[in-house]
């Protein structure tokens, strides 16, 4: 199965288990992390970057791949007729991941009639992907400010303190919404939360379902959906939004999936969850996130005025798959770290402390397959080890079963025991850490139009917290139902328009949105 | 490149040997956009049904490697359904058991909740990605994902506490000047 240079290598890493496991090496300072940054970030390559010309962030720095999206060219042209207005809701929802289905929620619990519009079924997501947990603080020897502090400093200070303060002060409230709803977290025996550190914690903070957090929470999600009867439009993308005279955001543009179809539906307000840009695959990493990642709600908020925020920032997962190919780019939970697998390289050597921030972990990753060439290559895409029989050494036979269930079960259909064998990994493209500018109200910068989740920003700065992002989308996404609500109570239907699209000039050819990711 | 040979719609295909099922149905063009969501096998979008060595299984087309002879019956799709009979009815056919792409012990999971053995339940369906492959096969109707759902939702609420935040010193911090937030970041102590 694997090259001599694999086999070789394996050898030496079986044989220094042992020591590694004794020593591992020691947390970074401050400095030495922005330095490793700075010469090994994906984020600081200034090759990969280009400015905006034009909209609000005229002279920002973003991804070259997400600059064409957001100047590209709209699906509709400004003097097209409007399709058939088909729906009048108050609360139009753009998107079916987890802050879809909690925006959906929250908003019909507040009386609004409420229109849930997903581009493939509810729950199709890269929520349902999360493996690793949520953090919320529920032990007495955490707090709020801890979680703060831990979460200002992972982002490098520069998160929006309100915003953040919001995140993790709405924490234990949010735990205990799901377990009303009925989410599974890990329990002992006595059915008290198991709770484990994540990267860059001080406090054991996490909350997880196994291996499959985002799954048992969207699951839960969905089926309370299901159970209230709200309405849902599967497999349908929206290609543009549509604005009142004076500019508000008044509804959207929506295509079927499969049949090309066009309708409008007119809306009071509308909450953009639209998630994660991951399959941009920005400097040609392969990503963790789901077919439908593909950045629209950022493109589609442009064009209608609204502010984004550290646009430029994304985050690379440490830890994505190499080998078996089919899986390549897929995540390796944050959790196997968390349980003390430790990142070694060619030799055998561990060069990392396990728990870094991920934008540190990653570009110490790429530091030892570049600069240092102490990493391996698996049919052309680089590597390092990551070494999970560790994980039994250090809390015994049987964990890996209990508490990494899903992660044993995937790599076993393609032969490898990952309780035995360590796997491979390099940096993946994971999660956009910046996005559309909020308020804590979910507010953007244009009326009518709220947002949360993943296609946010200013929540977790420059590097997101392992487990901030299913906190994130719980905490916003309902926040975002509940405002949205509340202004479309007081709030008549407008006449919706393309008028935006008047005032309009696309840079380039690229139709925007990308609506899907061609495979 | 060593290839094998699959049978899709009646027509058999050379595909790459080390190509998922659903590598496969991209390659030989057969693909839709809306079978597909996480490429990870946990979304569930992509089960389908297949024929290999005399037996009908289920699978996930991103996790399962095409294999010589295969037959796919019901290329990748997605589907959800919404109702579900009694599990009382329950004749123990075993057909959702041999379709589950995820080896669960669907027939257990059916029985324990028909039993009202709601824990066992939510710990032998942890690992279902509700792609509905079992109710679809099920002669009575009973939707064996939705029973677990059931089962995982009133285990997960007999543990509800609810939980308060004391955020006082979060407040303060929020507007406390930068170096001062930076020098509580940098001495905070780690819990071991």
């Amino acid at each position: 199965m694997y090259s001599e240079q694999l086999r070789r290598s394996l050898a030496l890493v079986e044989a220094s288990r042992g020591k590694n496991l004794e020593q591992q090496p020691p947390r970074l300072t401050e400095t030495e992390r922005q330095e490793l940054l700075q010469q090994f970030h994906p984020d600081y390559r200034p090759d990969a970057f280009v400015t905006l010309t034009h909209g609000e962030n005229a002279g920002d720095r973003v991804p070259t791949e997400l600059a064409a999206l957001l100047q590209g060219t709209p699906r509709l042209s400004a003097t097209a007729a409007l399709p058939p207005i088909t729906e009048r809701v108050d609360v139009l929802i753009l998107g079916g991941g987890g802050a879809g289905a909690a925006a959906a929620l929250e908003a019909q619990a507040y009386g609004a009639t409420v229109l849930l519009v997903t581009k493939l079924r509810l729950g199709d997501s890269n929520t349902v992907m999360a493996e690793g947990g949520m953090q919320a603080v529920s032990q007495p020897t955490d707090s709020t400010a801890r979680h703060y502090l831990d979460s200002f400093g992972g982002g490098h200070f520069a998160a929006d303190p309100v915003l953040l303060g919001k995140l993790v002060g709405e924490g234990p409230e949010t735990l205990s919404w799901l377990t009303s709803l009925g989410v599974n977290f890990d329990r002992d025996k006595s059915g008290r939360l198991l709770t484990t550190h994540g990267g860059g914690t001080s406090r054991k903070r996490l909350h997880a379902a196994k291996d499959r957090t985002g799954a048992e929470l969207m699951r839960v999600l969905r089926d309370e959906v299901w159970h209230r009867r709200i309405p849902v439009l599967p497999y349908t993308a929206a290609v543009e939004l549509l604005t009142d005279r004076t500019g508000a955001v008044a509804g959207a543009v929506l295509q079927n999936m499969k049949t090309g179809e066009r309708q409008a539906v007119c809306a009071k307000t509308v909450v953009l969850a639209t998630g994660g840009a991951g399959q941009l695959r920005c400097q040609g990493f392969p990503t963790t996130n789901h077919g439908g990642a593909t950045a629209d709600g950022l493109a589609l908020a442009y064009r209608v005025g609204a502010k984004l925020t550290d646009a430029e920032s994304l985050q690379y997962h440490p830890t994505g798959i190499v080998f078996p190919t089919p899986l390549l780019g897929h995540l390796v939970t944050e959790k196997a770290r968390a349980l003390g697998a430790q990142l070694i390289d060619a030799d055998g050597n561990a060069f990392v402390h396990p728990l870094e921030p991920r934008d540190v972990t990653a570009a110490a990753v790429i530091r030892q397959c570049t600069a240092r060439q102490n990493g391996l290559s698996v049919e052309g895409h680089p590597a390092v080890w990551l070494d999970t029989p560790m994980i039994e050494r250090l809390h015994g036979i049987g964990t890996i079963r209990s508490r990494l269930p899903a992660m044993q079960q995937q790599f076993a259909r393609f032969g490898i025991d990952i309780r035995t064998q360590p796997i491979l990994v390099y940096p993946t493209l994971h999660y956009q850490n910046g996005g559309i500018r909020i308020n804590d109200r979910a507010e953007t910068t244009v009326s009518g139009l709220f947002a949360a989740g993943e296609v946010t920003g200013g929540i977790h700065g420059k590097n997101r917290l392992m487990g901030n992002a299913l906190l994130d989308i719980l905490v916003y996404g309902r926040t975002a139902g509940r405002s949205a609500a509340a202004v479309a109570a007081d709030k008549d239907f407008a006449e919706p328009t393309l008028g935006h699209l008047a005032d309009y000039t696309p840079q380039n050819s690229t139709p925007s949105p990308m609506i899907f990711a061609e495979n | 490149m060593p290839t094998v040979s699959i049978t899709v719609n009646g027509q058999t295909y050379a595909v790459p040997s080390e190509q998922t099922v659903m590598q496969a149905m991209e390659t030989i063009g057969l693909h839709t956009p809306h079978s597909h969501s996480c490429r990870s096998g946990v979304c569930g979008a992509c089960s389908f049904r297949y024929r290999l060595n005399g037996k009908t299984r289920g699978g996930l087309a991103c996790q399962t490697p095409v294999a010589d002879g295969m037959e796919i019956l019901k290329p990748p799709s997605a589907k959800a359904s919404v109702s579900s009979t009694d599990p009382i009815a329950c004749h123990s056919c075993g057909q959702c058991e041999r379709i589950c792409p995820q080896q669960l012990p669907v027939q257990w999971i059916v029985a324990a909740a028909r039993d009202g053995a709601l824990r066992r339940c939510a710990e032998l369906s942890f690992l279902c990605v509700m792609c509905g492959l079992c109710a679809e096969r099920c002669p009575v109707g009973i939707n064996p994902a939705l029973e677990a759902m059931r089962a995982r939702r009133t285990v997960g609420k007999s543990h509800h506490t609810s939980l308060l935040a004391d955020n006082a010193e979060l407040q303060t911090l929020v507007s406390a000047p930068l170096a001062a937030v930076k020098a509580a970041y940098e001495n905070r102590d780690f819990e071991g």
